[in-house]
């Protein structure tokens, strides 16, 4: 799978390139700066785009920015955005209207390979995969504002978490060692609890609770569908 | 009988006392002075004399109009020359028009058939020409300025009385009289004067020009009236000459009045009523500079303090004066307390010529002027003191912010490595050979978690230093991120147009909303929270509420301290409403910039 990377800090870029190479990436192109990124995707046209947040010039946000508009021109292509930091306004806005291809991780969770590479592969491939950490901030500031986030159970929960990451039934149903069908159980509760609608296609279903973590609290605005 | 004047000074002590600023004391003060006394005097003796003239009008009835003309001139000129000598005590006009006044009385003397008087009144005959020449030159400071206008001024006096006298000689020796040449001569001056005084209007600003204008306007007029009258008159009503001459001289003082109404003559006071003021005390800065506008009627008059430090002048905030040029009309007046030099009185030399007189009043004030330099030097070093705060505080915000992006670039970059190679470790043993070699495995995942827990506990900290979104979003954005991360349900408005923050205030503001929340979470006990952001106009407000058990206050924390100590070094404000089991509410405002 063709791969080009965005990452100032060299030793990093390097390690990364190392990381996915071993893994069977192949990357393309790997750059400094967020403007650089851009042109070789363009160049490229590559299966799977990574970027840092925090780049030259002005190390604020370029990388996220830069981020969203490949996701726009490039609607088949895989983003990922990687940052030493997660916070939800980053997420939301990076997911935007669009369902899938795009991923939010810690920079941290490269040295997990097998896990990481696997959150790779899933958004080349349309899927999404939002860092634990900033899923775990929304469900709980979810939580604490929304009553119907307030009264799902413990379990419920956690699978609400790993919807949020982007995991399918299968990848949930491993990690909390559950019988798929229990997965399934689970997530249609939880649809029914939050009032969404049912949705086969996982992508939408991702989006869809995303989008429902995010304005939690804010009953002015009309919720995610 | 007796009650009435008693009962009136009893008013009058009261309203002295209870004026609190002091003004209206040494006003009052003043009322009762030896100039009022005088100018009372002035003016009962000159209704006296009048009076007198009037009463012998029944018996000079050829006599009658004139008497009565010259008797309403005079007091027309005696009542405005009081005036204007009480209104500017200083200022020699108000002299000069009483002079002018008695010179009308005494010229017009020789209505009345009394011999000696006779005599007395041809010295005096023309004498109130040369006052009314003397009067145009010398408006409005009272002095006469110029070379011309000396020369003319003298002029005026010696062709008028000097000539006059010389008639008087010549009538008794039955020589010929020099009526013709004092004519002429006196029509030079009078035409020289209206020269001058149409150069002096269209030289001047507009705002000397309103003051100007009535009386210099006039007296043009009236110069050449004076002098062109008895040729146009002397053939068909030479009986009209006088009266037309005595209404041209009348209307010069009510001139006068309409350029007092123009501002040429604010009411002022006397160099003694300034040291009553200063008896008075509690004086504050621009009291010393109106006491002295008002004294010497001088709106533009400012007074400056000297910096011996750094050898300039200074005004009252501490700012350097600039040198200006002196303009034509601009004067410094140094002023001085036992030799060393405090400050320096910046005047208007056309309101004030005489120097004499701003250095008089700038003796009286200057202990006050020194005080006022003390608190202008007090005033420097307590904004450089708040300067340093600022900077202090810059350079604190400055250090985290390089603090974070050292652990930023260096060590969390260098955990995800090592966790990397821990990995790497761990794939390169062959899984489940042997029992070292999944012991391997185990140690080196176990290792690479122990570093993902450290780069975790690093990412909070850097976030504590200096949070990721402050840096790259801004004030919104990193309390929006501190809200949602809050453990009770907390709520955030802010709909703020933040490109206009400087970062001191977003760093200060972030801190305090943080340190803010934190108590309430910890302290208070809240069950939940509101964080609102607003603007107004060049303020950032800032309100944290919450619905814990309140009594919160400063001093008994480190808290609070803290947010007072950040907020005070921008020089904003903190309110704390905190009752008992009745939640805490704190508000901040911050300068925008």
């Amino acid at each position: 799978m063709r791969v080009i990377i965005a990452e100032d800090e060299a030793l990093l870029r390097e390690g990364l390139i190392h990381v996915l190479e071993n893994d069977g990436f192949e990357v393309v192109a790997a750059v400094g700066t967020a403007s650089a990124w851009e042109e070789e995707i363009a160049r490229l046209e590559p299966a799977l785009a990574i970027t840092d947040i925090r780049m030259p010039p002005t190390h604020t946000d370029e990388g996220l920015l830069a981020a969203v508009r490949m996701r726009r021109r490039y609607p088949e292509m895989g983003v990922v955005v990687l940052s030493q930091h997660v916070q939800r306004r980053y997420a939301t806005e990076l997911m935007g209207a669009r369902p899938g291809g795009a991923g939010y991780l810690l920079k941290q969770r490269i040295a997990d390979v097998r896990t990481f590479t696997v959150d790779l592969r899933r958004v080349a491939a349309g899927g999404t995969a939002l860092d634990p950490e900033v899923v775990e901030v929304m469900v709980a500031r979810a939580g604490r504002l929304d009553g119907a986030v307030g009264a799902l159970t413990p379990r419920q929960l956690e699978v609400l978490a790993l919807m949020a990451q982007g995991r399918s039934n299968a990848g949930i149903a491993a990690s909390l060692v559950l019988t798929e069908k229990a997965v399934v159980q689970h997530t249609s509760r939880i649809y029914d609890a939050l009032g969404l609608p049912l949705d086969a296609d996982d992508h939408r279903r991702v989006l869809a609770v995303v989008r429902y973590l995010d304005v939690a609290g804010a009953p002015a605005r009309p919720r995610g569908s | 009988m007796e009650s009435a004047p008693t009962n009136r000074a009893a008013i009058r002590q009261t309203a002295v006392r209870r004026t609190a600023t002091g003004q209206t004391a040494w006003v009052r003060r003043w009322q009762s002075g030896p100039l009022d006394r005088a100018l009372v005097v002035i003016v009962v003796l000159g209704a006296l004399v009048g009076v007198i003239e009037l009463a012998a009008v029944p018996s000079h009835p050829a006599t009658a109009d004139a008497l009565v003309a010259f008797c309403l001139v005079f007091w027309i000129w005696l009542a405005t020359g009081v005036l204007a000598w009480w209104r500017r005590p200083s200022n020699g006009t108000g002299p000069l028009i009483v002079w002018g006044a008695i010179a009308l009385c005494l010229g017009g003397l020789n209505n009345m058939s009394w011999p000696v008087l006779g005599t007395v009144s041809a010295l005096f005959a023309t004498t109130i020409f040369a006052v009314t020449v003397h009067l145009l030159h010398a408006f409005p400071s009272g002095r006469v300025q110029g070379r011309l206008s000396r020369g003319v001024v003298v002029a005026g006096y010696i062709v008028a009385t000097g000539l006059d006298v010389v008639g008087v000689v010549l009538e008794a020796i039955g020589a010929p009289n020099v009526d013709a040449l004092q004519a002429l001569l006196g029509l030079a001056v009078m035409v020289t004067t209206a020269v001058v005084l149409a150069r002096r209007l269209t030289a001047t600003d507009r705002r000397h020009r309103r003051v100007l204008l009535p009386l210099s306007l006039y007296g043009i007029i009236a110069v050449l009236g004076v002098v062109i009258a008895p040729r146009v008159l002397a053939e068909t009503a030479p009986s009209l000459i006088g009266i037309v001459q005595l209404v041209l001289l009348a209307g010069l003082p009510i001139a006068f009045a309409l350029g007092i109404r123009a501002g040429a003559f604010t009411r002022t006071t006397a160099l003694e009523a300034l040291s009553a003021w200063l008896a008075v005390g509690g004086a504050t800065r621009p009291a010393v500079e109106r006491a002295l506008r008002t004294t010497l009627g001088d709106d533009a008059l400012t007074v400056v303090y000297w910096s011996a430090e750094r050898e300039v002048f200074v005004d009252a905030a501490g700012a350097t004066v600039i040198e200006q040029l002196p303009g034509r009309h601009r004067a410094r007046v140094p002023v001085r307390v036992g030799g060393r030099l405090v400050g320096a009185i910046d005047y208007d030399s056309r309101i004030t010529d005489d120097p004499r007189i701003v250095a008089r009043a700038g003796d009286v004030l200057a202990i006050a002027i020194d005080r006022e330099r003390l608190i202008a030097e007090l005033t420097v070093s307590n904004d450089e003191l708040m300067q340093s705060r600022r900077r202090i505080i810059e350079a604190a915000y400055g250090e985290r912010t390089r603090i974070a992006r050292d652990l930023h670039d260096g060590l969390q970059v260098q955990l995800v490595l090592l966790a990397i190679e821990a990995q790497a470790i761990a794939g390169l043993a062959p899984r489940g050979a042997n029992v070292v070699g999944a012991d391997v495995v185990a140690a080196a995942e176990h290792l690479r978690s122990g570093i993902d827990a450290a780069a975790a506990e690093l990412r909070r900290l850097v976030h504590n230093v200096m949070p990721a979104p402050l840096r790259e979003r801004g004030l919104v954005a990193a309390v929006e991120e501190l809200v949602d991360r809050l453990e009770v349900p907390a709520a955030l408005d802010a709909d703020i147009d933040e490109s206009q923050l400087s970062s001191a205030t977003v760093h200060t503001a972030y801190f305090v909303v943080a340190e803010l929340v934190t108590n309430a979470v910890k302290h208070a006990e809240a069950r939940s929270v509101r964080v609102r952001i607003g603007r107004s106009g060049g303020r950032l407000l800032l309100v944290v509420e919450d619905d814990g058990v309140g009594g919160a206050r400063v001093g008994a924390g480190a808290g609070l301290r803290g947010v007072e100590d950040r907020v005070e070094a921008l020089q904003g404000a903190v309110e704390i409403v905190s009752p008992r089991r009745g939640g805490t509410r704190v508000g901040v405002e911050l300068p925008c910039v």
